[in-house]
């Protein structure tokens, strides 16, 4: 029996259905061949590179593990000819896997939260303009006035 | 004065990872340049065997757009 792992990335645009509809087909294309251990969508992320014009992905985890190694041509084909797919990568894993720590998902997915750091640079701004700004006019009057003195004299 | 040697050692053998997962963008972003790079052996001071595996690592993460191929300017 071997394990193996295939990543792959959906077109951002699709709502949930669609997404849903996908995994099946793909379960349904893994079913003939082997079993599926693990199929999830593993959230929106931006691409570290434009695919097809897209910035952003929706990235789903798939696990599978088979005995009939040919059939993965075949599997290769599908995920290649399917249109809502925008890249794939099928990788053979060396163990039998694990359920996927949360903490990867959870790392992976935070990015996209990142908005309450403005509040905090608002209130910072608010509290600048406290310092005084006659002051140091009256400094440089003196100044002036100290200059003057010394030329008069 | 100007140089200080300093101890290199392999990040893997510290905390005892054997296997280096792509999807882990997290980690693989230490043994990567600004630029993209993969850095060398020389200044990340990784064993060569975890080198290996790094690098397997990092060029599927590239495929798979979890990591840029360049880097370059604000892109």
């Amino acid at each position: 029996m071997r394990y193996y792992e295939t990543l792959y990335i959906v077109n951002p645009d699709f709502e949930q259905e669609r997404i849903d509809n996908i995994i099946n087909d793909v379960d349904e294309q893994i079913g003939k061949f082997g079993q599926v251990i693990t199929h999830r969508g593993w959230g929106k992320k931006r691409l570290a590179y434009p695919i097809d014009q897209h910035k952003y992905g929706t990235y789903i985890l798939l696990q599978f593990e088979t005995e009939n190694m040919n059939a993965l041509d075949g599997f290769d084909n599908f995920m290649k000819l399917n249109n809502s797919v925008l890249r794939y990568q099928n990788v053979r894993l060396g163990a039998k896997p694990e359920e996927i720590e949360s903490d990867l998902l959870d790392e992976s997915t935070k990015p996209l939260e990142e908005e309450p750091q403005v509040k905090d640079m608002q209130e910072i701004i608010k509290e600048v303009p406290k310092t005084p700004v006659e002051e140091e006019f009256k400094d440089t009057d003196e100044a002036s006035e100290t200059v003057e003195e010394e030329t008069s004299a | 004065m100007a140089f200080v040697s300093r101890k290199k050692f392999c990040y893997f053998k510290e905390n005892v990872i054997t296997e280096i997962d792509y999807k882990d963008v997290k980690l693989l972003r230490r043994f990567v340049t600004e630029q993209g790079k993969i850095m060398p052996r020389r200044v990340t001071g990784t064993s060569a065997k975890m080198h290996r595996k790094l690098i397997r690592a990092i060029k599927r993460a590239r495929n798979i757009a979890l990591m840029p191929y360049t880097n370059l300017g604000d892109s």
